[in-house]
């Protein structure tokens, strides 16, 4: 498989602070990959390097260019949603697609009018004039409508209700995602994004902490309830991170035996969410 | 079922339908979908013009045909007639180089003010093409607006005074016979081309004060000359800068004209000196200046972000 994304030492500083501190990634044709850390770890900072909004130190290669120097090329196949506010509101729905029609050489418009077709959006409206929901999902519509090997994603549901998030979601999977294409996507709503990921990251401080694919995330991990007759005997097997619920113990495990996990106790596969904030909590990451 | 046919199949869905991208077209339509200004003001301006023109009717119809009693078809009616069409041109013309300013001073600000600049760039158009785009608005789409609009104001006039005419039983040729029409549009168009390429660093300049300033754009472009005004007349009792700025202002015109005092009757084309113009070194330099400041804009683009 060809690499879409392909880092080595990526450097970024802002006056005196680095906002990225040698990222190294590499991220293969076809995967949906989250890209999770807490605020200002740089994960804006990450895809405005790989979008080449930003200048940047290191080597980084999206889809085998360069993106500072050759962004407009890049662009041709990569396509981008940060958060919703981003759509001129002066701009009408109508303007939109003749605009992209008239300057993106992979845009199909029969395509983005089918979409919009099936939302309650008026053909000719300004942004302005639309919902944040309804904005996001002409967003959306232009962008599905670009056969892009690489779509970015940052925080693309910010601020929407949990409808047209559970939607926007579904829309990606269902009418673009294929395969072939590559998702790379930051966000907050950890538990959201979970089940549709194949790949995760965790970036803090500027630098890439952890790395896996979800499936062996799934059998990586566990957490286990345990009584306090089981609690020295599950410390003594150096859980990750230790928590009260309701007055008993929860242990998450790195790559404990599931017949070990069984005998502590009550097991389960914890979320991407837990894994994040016990990993966070434990290398002092929240900033 | 043949191979050949077989192997047709698949290739249906990779011949995709490629439009023929036209970056820099697509890219000044959307500068007037955004600047609505740059239609509407000239036009408004001549529709009000032409409105008043309706409205006063037998005031301008009165005002030629008493031009004609009095001089006897003499060069007086065709001054007030001239006068009277050069003086709307020049409000049109004034109306788009202000729009114009103001265009420039915006353009690449509101796009990082309101972050659809992520959006643009998130597109195959380079920063190149889109810095052009900005910068053909105030040289090239605004001087043929003010031309158009021009144009179909004085056409519209000419009909409305000749019903004027016919209305209070005057014969038109008092108007026609006197109204070197086509010479009025020539004149218009040296007018807007001599002023449009004279002004051409200033629109530059602005440019780059809007992709470089933050907020109130229209402080930072105009701060610098007043306190270097200021500054020089304090420290060294000299005008010079203010001299510069006066030449940069108003050089154009007299370069392009030579427009004698003591003649009377109207500017027209006969005090056109368009060699003078083209051999005046303000004039290069000027161009060369906007060259440069469209460069350093398109350099600006590529580093600037959202504010």
């Amino acid at each position: 498989m060809t690499a879409c994304i392909e880092a080595q030492g990526l450097r970024k500083t802002y006056g005196s602070t680095a906002a990225l501190s040698g990222v190294d990634l590499h991220v293969e044709e076809g995967r949906i990959l989250g890209l999770i850390g807490p605020n200002g770890a740089g994960k804006s900072t990450t895809l405005d390097a790989i979008l080449g909004l930003i200048s940047y130190e290191g080597t980084l290669q999206v889809l085998g260019l360069n993106p500072w120097t050759q962004r407009e090329t890049l662009m041709q196949q990569v396509a981008f949603i940060a958060d919703v506010a981003v759509l001129p509101r002066w701009l009408r729905v109508n303007q939109a697609l003749d605009y992209m029609e008239g300057i993106h050489p992979r845009f199909d418009r029969v395509k983005a009018e089918a979409f919009l077709a099936k939302t309650s959006i008026p053909p000719k409206a300004r942004v302005k004039a639309l919902s944040k929901g309804m904005t996001a999902q002409l967003h959306l519509a232009l962008v599905m409508a670009i056969d892009a090997k690489l779509l970015v994603l940052d925080e693309p549901t910010l601020g929407l209700d949990i409808l047209y998030r559970r939607q926007f979601y579904d829309s990606l999977l269902n009418d673009y995602f294929d395969h072939r294409r590559t998702i790379l996507v930051t966000t907050h709503q950890v538990e959201e994004v979970q089940h549709i990921l194949t790949d995760v990251l965790f970036i803090q401080r500027g630098k890439i902490t952890f790395s896996s694919s979800m499936e062996a995330f799934e059998t990586r991990y566990a957490e286990v309830m345990v009584g306090p007759e089981n609690l020295n005997a599950a410390r003594a097997l150096k859980p990750v991170s230790e928590r009260q619920v309701f007055g008993r113990s929860v242990l998450l495990f790195d790559g404990l035996e599931p017949e070990k996990a069984a005998a502590l106790g009550e097991v389960r596969t914890p979320s991407l969410a837990d894994v994040f904030v016990a990993m966070m909590t434990l290398q002092g990451g929240i900033q | 079922m043949t191979s050949a046919e077989t192997l047709a199949i698949p290739s249906v869905e990779t011949v995709k339908t490629v439009n023929a991208p036209r970056p820099i077209y697509w890219s000044i339509r959307r500068e007037l979908w955004e600047h609505r200004s740059i239609l509407f003001a000239p036009a408004t301006v001549a529709a009000v013009i032409i409105a008043i023109g309706i409205v006063r009717i037998p005031y301008f119809t009165g005002l030629i045909y008493n031009g004609e009693l009095r001089s006897n078809g003499g060069s007086n009616i065709q001054d007030i007639a001239i006068g009277m069409f050069l003086m709307t041109a020049g409000l049109v013309i004034i109306t788009a180089t202000l729009t114009g300013v103001f265009y420039s001073l915006d353009a690449l600000l509101s796009e990082r003010r309101d972050r659809s600049v992520l959006f643009w760039k998130s597109l195959p158009v380079s920063d190149r093409t889109t810095v052009l785009s900005k910068a053909i608005i105030p040289m090239a789409v605004l001087p043929a607006v003010a031309f158009a609009v021009t144009l179909a104001m004085h056409i519209l006039l000419a009909l409305v005074l000749s019903v004027g005419l016919l209305i209070f039983r005057q014969p038109l040729s008092s108007l026609w016979s006197q109204l070197p029409f086509f010479q009025i549009q020539v004149f218009v168009l040296y007018v807007i081309v001599t002023c449009t390429l004279w002004y051409a660093p200033i629109y530059g300049w602005l440019l780059l004060v809007s992709s470089i300033s933050r907020r109130a754009a229209l402080v930072w472009a105009v701060v610098p000359f007043v306190a270097a005004v200021g500054l020089e007349r304090f420290a060294f009792r000299s005008e010079y800068v203010g001299r510069w700025l006066v030449y940069r202002l108003a050089g154009g015109v007299q370069a392009a004209f030579h427009y004698a005092t003591k003649h009377n009757g109207s500017i027209g084309l006969k005090d056109a000196t368009p060699l003078f113009y083209l051999a005046e070194p303000g004039l290069w330099m000027g161009l060369a200046a906007f060259a440069i400041f469209v460069f350093l804009c398109i350099r600006m683009r590529r580093f600037q972000g959202p504010i």
